[in-house]
C-alpha cells in the first residue's frame, strides 16, 4: 500500500460494524436504551458510509439494505418509546 | 475452571456466562392472563388456540438443555419445564403440505425452523427455568427453547406458531443472520450460507 493511502473497508468490515450495531440493540435492556439506540444509529451511519464506498455492486446493495432495514427498525423503536 | 466434560459442551467461538445476559430487540410485551391466547395457524388441519389456564394444563415435561447465543456466550445445565413442541403441534394437526414453521412473538419478532428440527425430543414451549417461573426480561411467560440452535431462534413472549409449507425467512434471518443457526458449524451469518 503506498504511504498515506487508508485500506479501503471490505464487505466483512462493514457487516463488522453492522454486527456491533445489533449488539448495541440486543444489550439495551441492561442499559439506557435510548443511548443503546443512539449508539447504534451512530454505529450504521459509519456502516451505511462505508458500504456506499464498496466496489462490489452486490455486496454495496446488500449491506446498504441491511444498514436502511436497521434505521427503520431504529426509528420505529424511538417511536414506541416517545408515544 | 470449566471441566473438561463442560469445555466439551462449548461450541467453537464461544465462552461460558455465569449469569444469563438479558438481550432482546424488542420492549417486553405486557402478560394478562385473562387475555393471552396462544395460536396455531397456516397449513394445518385446523386453528388451534389456548387461553393461559389452557395451555398450562398441556402435559408438562422438563427438559436439562445448554444456551449458546450467536453473540458469543453460552450457559450450560439449563432446567426447562414446558410443553413439547410436537405436542402443541400435534393438536393442531399439520397438513401434508408443512415443512416449516414461524414462531411469533406479540411484536414483529419471528424465528422460522423445519418442522423436523422442533420435533426433536429437546425442543420445548418453557415457562419454568431451573424451578422458577420465567422471568419476562427471558420470555416469560413462556419462550421456545431449541437446543440445537443459536438462541435467537429460541423467541421470547411466544404467542403463536404459523405453520407453512415453505421456508419463510424470521426477523434475524432477514437482517443477515444465517438461516440455520447451528452453533456447532459456527453458522453465525447469512453469508456462510452459500459456502
Amino acid at each position: 500500500m503506498l504511504a498515506g493511502m487508508e485500506a479501503r473497508p471490505g464487505p466483512g468490515e462493514v457487516w463488522d460494524l453492522i454486527r456491533r450495531a445489533d449488539e448495541f440493540v440486543k444489550y439495551s435492556p441492561n442499559r439506557d436504551p435510548a443511548a443503546a439506540r443512539a449508539q447504534a444509529r451512530r454505529q450504521l451511519e459509519r456502516a451505511a458510509e462505508a458500504a456506499a464506498a464498496l466496489t462490489d455492486r452486490a455486496a454495496r446493495d446488500a449491506l446498504t439494505e441491511q444498514v436502511r432495514r436497521r434505521l427503520d427498525d431504529l426509528d420505529r423503536a424511538g417511536d414506541r418509546a416517545d408515544g | 475452571m470449566p471441566t473438561a466434560e463442560e469445555a466439551a459442551r462449548v461450541p467453537p467461538g464461544q465462552r461460558l456466562t455465569k449469569g444469563w445476559p438479558i438481550l432482546h430487540a424488542e420492549g417486553i410485551p405486557p402478560f394478562d392472563p385473562a387475555t393471552w391466547r396462544f395460536r396455531v395457524t397456516g397449513a394445518v388441519e385446523r386453528t388451534a388456540e389456548w387461553t393461559w389456564d389452557e395451555f398450562r394444563a398441556l402435559p408438562p415435561v422438563t427438559v436439562t438443555s445448554d444456551i449458546h447465543c450467536v453473540t458469543g456466550w453460552s450457559k450450560l445445565g439449563n432446567n426447562w419445564e414446558g410443553v413439547p413442541f410436537r405436542e402443541v403441534l400435534d393438536r393442531a394437526g399439520p397438513s401434508s403440505a408443512a415443512t416449516h414453521a414461524l414462531i411469533e412473538a406479540p411484536s414483529a419478532y419471528t424465528a422460522n425452523l423445519p418442522l423436523d428440527a422442533l420435533a426433536d425430543d429437546d425442543v420445548l414451549f418453557a415457562w419454568s427455568h431451573d424451578g422458577a417461573p420465567l422471568p419476562p426480561e427471558h420470555g416469560g411467560p413462556l419462550r421456545l427453547v431449541v437446543p440445537k440452535r443459536y438462541f435467537w431462534k429460541s423467541v421470547k413472549w411466544a404467542v403463536g406458531v404459523r405453520v407453512l409449507g415453505r421456508d419463510v425467512r424470521g426477523y434475524w434471518e432477514e437482517r443477515g443472520y444465517h438461516n440455520d443457526a447451528d452453533p456447532w458449524a459456527e453458522q453465525r451469518y447469512a453469508w456462510q450460507e452459500s459456502r
